[in-house]
């Protein structure tokens, strides 16, 4: 358990700005990833870096970062007590291996996000917090001069996720979104398949998105907290509201004031690649409709099954429904090809494209070594990485522009310009968050 | 049936009575609005659908949508706090300014002051903003001033400045800051000269919160392009670009900017930065050049002034800049680069060619494919197959003809890499030619470039040279392979066969003929056999090609009779290779078919070898009873006992009894991990205790478009309805976890499985009958059939828990226990235990 101060939510203005203020007046510490003169430390050195939030996609990302030579995580955080204090373990037992230090206690643990952004030794930060925390932690994070690995959904509203877009450009971080299906090579070679016209002239996208075992469940007991989970700080800029387990942690997800269902959770996966195969990733779709199901009773009140349909300006319709094989089918008049998501084999008709080479003077979209090293590249090199911020933006876009849709169970027209829905005054104000105080963008 | 006419009859009448009477009225939401009172999130939420139907169904109905809005905010102060929220929800999304006086009381409590907030943030009008400006008035607590101030910021109303700008000098900093985020946010002049009158001599304090601030306004003002609001938006940037103490970072922002507005002028700036070595000014500077504000020509000078004298990182940063943007006058210095010491930057130089490269790059690129560093040649190859430059062709014909021998080769495969049809000719010449040094780089490039109109020449050029005509085998079916029709490329085939006239021609034919994998051209070999018989092995080797079980059956019959050993030979190893192909054969006909080749094998030690690897991977009892009944000699006797243990390794759980014994002598024979590995495995099989570990498996089998769920709901595939007419049942070789629990991995045994399911079974013998209780756990969803009926399902995805289904079984003295197991994706595994039996009672065996 960490003996760290314990800052109250209503510390955060002026404790926040104190450590930031500090981080700038204290002595330089050099990270050691400089880049700089000749003669400054080489750009194959170490990044250094923080995993806020380590349950259980977070020690995921963690250990997939930890296998990577030139990473060094020095600190991880969490609101849970059990989860830092487990993924510190594990940081320190793996570099105390490695090493041959067998009482290497190298890596900091802290509750409070904002005390690992004012450490200037820290180059990067994994972001694997519920999904109403990632634009606060992705922005503050920029600010920081951090550079970012941000889990899916890039954040839990589609203001939020513009403003993390400015923000992280206008401070030149390196963003990766945690789409980590873009980095399959059977994803971007299927969607090369498309780009370049091996299917013919794309006209369908089919998204299919099953629901796991995760349907209505009853309304829920109110529960003490736990004495190592700091609640308040978990529930944010979310409305107060009692603690009950399955509120928190994996369950987040299907209750709508911390995420936005199977929808942004799964969905910013699947609806990613068809944004990459149809060469819309600047951009997104002009209308979407849908119908869903929502839970009348109980804690969770995301849509447990679903049908939605986009219409992007080129004339490709993406369709989806929560049935069939979780994958994404690109319909072309000459063909098909279908990728199934968390395992990328492609399935194709003729099966004679999955033969096929993408030429010199084709659409190459370039290979990942894996979603995790491309960050790391990336921070070295400073370019975008797979799924960068824009990306993330669009995707996650498409994912809420549905859930609104659904919501309200009618067809909304979308301006992808001024990014506001057209003639639908009730679906633009659905669209903004509301956060409670003192929480806020910036 | 009456209960459902019953049931829609009252949600008709609900309906009418409620629903539209609200609408026209206003006054009849009774029950929802009542249930708002005591409304705790969680519980059903069903009574408040009308509340949500009527948000719906007055969307173009304002004058309704209005007094639904007025008769929510009514309910308000009764309403329990969830029920509060729940209203607030509805209200940020149809309230209107007539009902913000009934919101104003949320604002006075801490519990409810972002209930209030919500909704007084999506409200449109001046009422709004007024109202929560009267609050921020009144309140004291500071905590509830600082969600009005967010509130505020986030309507962005120009109207809120004058009040925000008071608590600017708050000595509370929490309000303070408040304060000059709400005012950042708001668009327009007005609130970026409060807050640049305010904190411009501030800006030395080195406080974040006021950089950062006072440059979003700046952001804001940049936005309306004016000329006296960027005018102020330059000032904004340029003091905190100037300020010494601001953070590099905050410094970045402000270069930007700046960059935007000044465009050129600017350049001097990125140029001194990209020498600070500043961890955020130097890289950024590097990217701030991809600006389109800035002219490639003005981009071009910088980068060709600086690129030679920073680090190497800055190099890689610089070239990317030059890659992006196409500045083919920095040429002269990407090729400096690529004499580069540092490889990263020797690559990057090279790749960088490929985008702004000219003809005259050309040759560097070549020297270094020549280089014999292979990541340096590699990617002077990959530059020359993506360089887009006017003259290239001729360049690479020149090279073709003209150039020393590397060169003509690199040429001549260039020109298939680049796709260069348009001179084809060329690369035909040397094929008819039969130009010695580029032969086989033009049949390669050919079979890239060629089409069915090169085969004639390949063909005539077979004829000519029978002695090296095996060089154009793979350009050929190559070609061949583009010919739609199948039936039209065996027919090439066969014609051209029909005119050869030397065996060395005819070979290539036939070899041609075994690569296409046609029926039509495997019934031309068999045929074929008894007419060219010196040719006869050569045949045979290409049938053996096939991964056809006919083929294979055609074979074996044949082996008999044939006469000498060099027949005999070729025979036995085209029946191998079948088998060893995709052919699709049940790991019991597979042993069959092997058990039948070995009688062929003759002694021959390398086929003998052959047959016990692949047998040891068929996971069959009659596998083991084959090997077993070998007596080797001394050539294959470690083959031999391999093959022995591997069985034994897979069969361990299903035939303990025989399996066991092999194991524990082969202990002595293998090494250290193994022997771990069997030690366990042995642990296992000895103390299986109620587990049952005797499976047979059937599948994966998949469905296109199915999910998994879709199978377990809609698919009966043969191993549940026929389970004795499948064929492919096989062992399942069980595994042992660590803490004792017996269990079959799927995944690892029949690969990874994504939506799909497999089947295993077993034959439980009884004494007599019993009653017993199946232990199950599965990954993921399950179904049961004991002897044909189905006893137990369950759908969904989950993790193997052991015992988390209890499922009672009715046995007789003969049963058959068959589960499906489906799989989502991930792990895919079961555990199975019989409870409650005394071992002596029952038998358990594969199916």
């Amino acid at each position: 358990m960490t003996t760290k101060k314990q800052f109250s939510r209503r510390d955060f203005l002026y404790t926040g700005v104190r450590t930031l203020a500090g981080f700038t007046l204290a002595p330089t510490l050099i990270p050691n990833y400089v880049f700089g003169a000749e003669g400054s430390v080489s750009p194959n050195e170490r990044i250094t870096l923080a995993c806020i939030g380590v349950g259980g996609q977070g020690k995921a990302n963690m250990r997939a970062f930890l296998s990577l030579p030139e990473v060094q995580v020095v600190a991880v955080c969490d609101v849970d007590a059990h989860h830092a204090e487990e993924a510190k373990n594990i940081v320190n037992e793996f570099y105390a291996q490695k090493k041959s230090i067998p009482n290497y206690k190298g890596c900091g643990v802290y509750r409070d996000f904002r005390e690992v952004l004012s450490r200037g030794d820290i180059d990067a930060v994994m972001i694997a917090t519920p999904d109403h925390w990632h634009a606060i932690i992705s922005i503050e994070s920029a600010k920081a001069g951090k550079d970012i690995y941000c889990e899916k959904p890039l954040a839990n509203s589609i203001p939020e996720g513009k403003a993390v877009v400015e923000t992280v450009r206008k401070y030149k971080r390196v963003f990766q979104t945690g789409s980590h299906e873009r980095s399959r090579d059977n994803a971007r070679f299927a969607c090369e398949l498309v780009r370049n016209g091996r299917i013919g002239k794309l006209h369908t996208i089919r998204v299919f998105m099953p629901i796991d075992n995760h349907g209505p469940i009853p309304p829920q007991p109110e529960m003490p907290v736990p004495p190592w989970f700091d609640y308040d700080f978990w529930l944010g800029p979310a409305p107060k509201e009692p603690y009950t387990e399955k509120r928190c942690h994996f369950w987040f997800r299907y209750i709508l004031d911390y995420s936005g269902g199977e929808m942004t959770d799964r969905g910013a996966h699947i609806i990613d690649l068809g944004q990459l195969g149809n060469g819309t990733d600047h951009t997104t779709p002009i209308s979407v409709e849908g119908t869903g199901f929502f839970p009348k009773e109980g804690l969770f009140n995301t849509a447990m099954s679903y049908e939605f349909r986009f219409e992007y300006a080129n004339g490709v319709e993406l369709i989806g429904k929560s049935v069939g094989p979780r994958g994404i089918k690109f319909e072309g008049d000459k063909g098909w090809i279908f990728i199934h998501i968390h395992g990328g084999d492609l399935r194709a008709n003729p099966l004679s494209l999955l033969k096929e080479t993408i030429g010199p003077n084709e659409i190459h979209l370039g290979r990942s070594k894996g979603h995790h090293k491309n960050f790391i590249e990336c921070v070295k090199t400073r370019q975008d990485p797979m799924a960068p911020v824009e990306v993330g933006y669009h995707t996650a876009t498409m994912c809420h522009m549905a859930n609104i849709a659904m919501r309200l169970g009618r067809k909304l027209n979308w301006d992808p310009e001024k990014e506001m829905f057209v003639n639908d005054d009730e679906a633009n104000r659905m669209m903004q968050p509301s956060m409670r105080s003192p929480w806020r963008l910036g | 049936m009456k209960e459902k006419i019953l049931l829609s009859l009252t949600l008709v009448l609900y309906t009418f009575v409620f629903i539209f009477p609200t609408l026209g009225d206003n006054l009849e939401l009774g029950p929802a609005l009542e249930y708002l009172k005591t409304y705790k999130f969680g519980m059903e939420r069903a009574p408040l659908q009308p509340i949500i139907d009527a948000v719906e169904l007055t969307k173009n109905e304002p004058q309704k949508q209005e007094k639904l809005a007025q008769s929510l905010a009514s309910i308000l102060p009764s309403a329990s706090i969830d029920g509060k929220r729940f209203i607030a929800r509805q209200l940020a999304v149809i309230g209107t300014p007539s009902i913000v006086s009934k919101i104003v009381p949320l604002l006075q409590d801490e519990n409810t002051i972002d209930i209030g907030c919500m909704v007084l943030e999506q409200i449109p009008g001046k009422e709004a903003t007024e109202a929560l400006i009267n609050a921020l008035e009144k309140l004291d607590k500071h905590s509830l001033k600082i969600a009005l101030i967010n509130s505020l910021g986030r309507r962005k109303d120009e109207k809120s400045v004058d009040i925000l700008s008071k608590y600017l000098d708050s000595e509370n900093r929490d309000l303070s800051n408040s304060a000059l985020w709400a005012l950042s946010e708001i668009p327009g002049e007005k609130s970026a000269r409060v807050l640049w009158n305010w904190g411009q001599d501030k800006l030395g304090k080195g406080d974040k919160a006021i950089v950062e601030y006072l440059l979003r306004a700046a952001d804001n003002l940049s936005k309306i392009r004016e000329q006296g609001i960027e005018d102020l938006a330059l000032s904004i940037y340029e003091a905190v670009y100037n300020q010494p103490g601001v953070a590099s970072i905050s410094k970045v922002s402000a270069l930007q900017g700046i960059v935007e507005l000044k465009g050129n002028e600017s350049i001097s700036l990125l140029e001194k930065n990209i020498f600070s070595g500043d961890k955020y000014l130097a890289p950024a500077s590097v990217d701030i050049l991809k600006n389109e504000k800035l002219d490639s020509e003005v981009v071009s000078r910088v980068i060709v002034s600086v690129i030679s004298k920073v680090s190497a990182s800055v190099q890689l940063a610089l070239l990317e800049v030059i890659s992006q943007r196409g500045l083919k006058s920095t040429l002269p210095e990407v090729i400096k680069l690529v004499e580069s010491q540092t490889p990263e930057v020797k690559i990057k130089a090279i790749n960088t060619m490929s985008r702004i490269g000219d003809v005259g790059s050309t040759d560097i690129l070549m020297n270094l494919v020549m280089s014999g560093e292979r990541d340096i040649s590699e990617s002077a190859e990959d530059a020359l197959i993506k360089l887009s430059c006017e003259g290239m062709d001729k360049f690479l014909v020149s090279k073709a003809k003209q150039g020393s021998d590397e060169q003509r080769k690199l040429a001549v495969r260039l020109i298939g890499e680049r796709r260069e049809t348009k001179i084809k000719d060329l690369i035909v010449n040397f094929i008819k030619e039969g130009d010695a040094v580029v032969l086989a780089e033009s049949l390669d490039t050919i079979s890239i470039i060629g089409d069915e109109g090169e085969l004639p020449l390949l063909f005539s050029q077979v004829a000519k040279d029978p002695a090296g005509a095996s060089k154009y085998v793979s350009a050929i079916t190559s070609i061949l392979g583009k010919v739609e029709d199948e039936g039209n490329r065996v027919k090439y085939v066969v014609d051209i066969f029909n005119t050869a006239k030397s065996a060395e021609e005819k070979k290539v034919y036939i070899n041609i003929l075994g690569d296409l994998k046609s029926p039509e051209g495997y019934e031309f070999l068999k045929n074929l056999i008894s007419k060219e018989t010196e040719l006869a092995p050569i045949i045979l080797r290409a049938l053996g090609k096939s991964e056809d079980v006919e083929i294979l059956k055609y074979i074996l019959s044949s082996l008999e009779g044939f006469k000498t050993a060099e027949l005999k030979d070729a025979g036995v190893r085209s029946c191998l290779d079948i088998l060893r192909s995709n052919v699709p054969l049940t790991e019991l006909e597979r042993t069959t078919y092997y058990i039948e080749i070995w009688k062929f094998t003759n002694g021959n030690a390398n086929f003998q070898k052959n047959v016990l690897g692949n047998v040891a991977k068929l996971r069959r009892i009659e596998s083991l009873d084959f090997v077993e009944s070998i007596a080797p000699n001394s050539e294959i006797k470690s083959d031999w006992e391999v093959a022995r243990i591997t069985l034994a390794r897979n069969l361990c759980f299903a035939y303990p009894e025989r399996c066991i014994p092999l194991l524990e002598s082969g202990l002595n024979i293998v090494k250290d991990k193994q022997k771990e590995e069997i030690s366990s495995l042995l642990n296992g099989a000895k103390n299986r205790d109620s587990f049952i570990c005797a499976w047979s498996v059937s599948g994966p089998y998949r469905l296109d478009d199915y999910s998994a769920d879709r199978l377990f709901r809609e698919v009966s595939l043969p191993p549940e309805t026929e389970p004795s007419s499948v064929k492919d049942w096989r062992i399942l070789p069980m595994k042992v976890r660590q803490d004792g629990v017996i269990y079959g991995d799927l995944f690892e045994q029949l690969g990874e499985g994504v939506e799909c399911v497999a089947y295993v079974a077993c034959k439980i013998k009884c004494s007599k009958a019993l009653e017993s209780t199946l232990l199950l756990g599965t990954n993921d969803g399950v179904k049961v059939w004991l002897n044909g009926k189905l006893v137990h399902s369950f759908p969904n995805g989950r993790i193997m828990t052991p015992e988390e289904d209890k499922v009672k079984l009715n046995l007789k003295e003969e049963n058959v226990l068959l589960m499906a197991i489906y799989n989502q994706g991930g792990a895919w595994e079961f555990t199975a235990k019989l409870d409650g039996l005394d071992n002596k009672e029952i038998k358990v065996e594969p199916f």
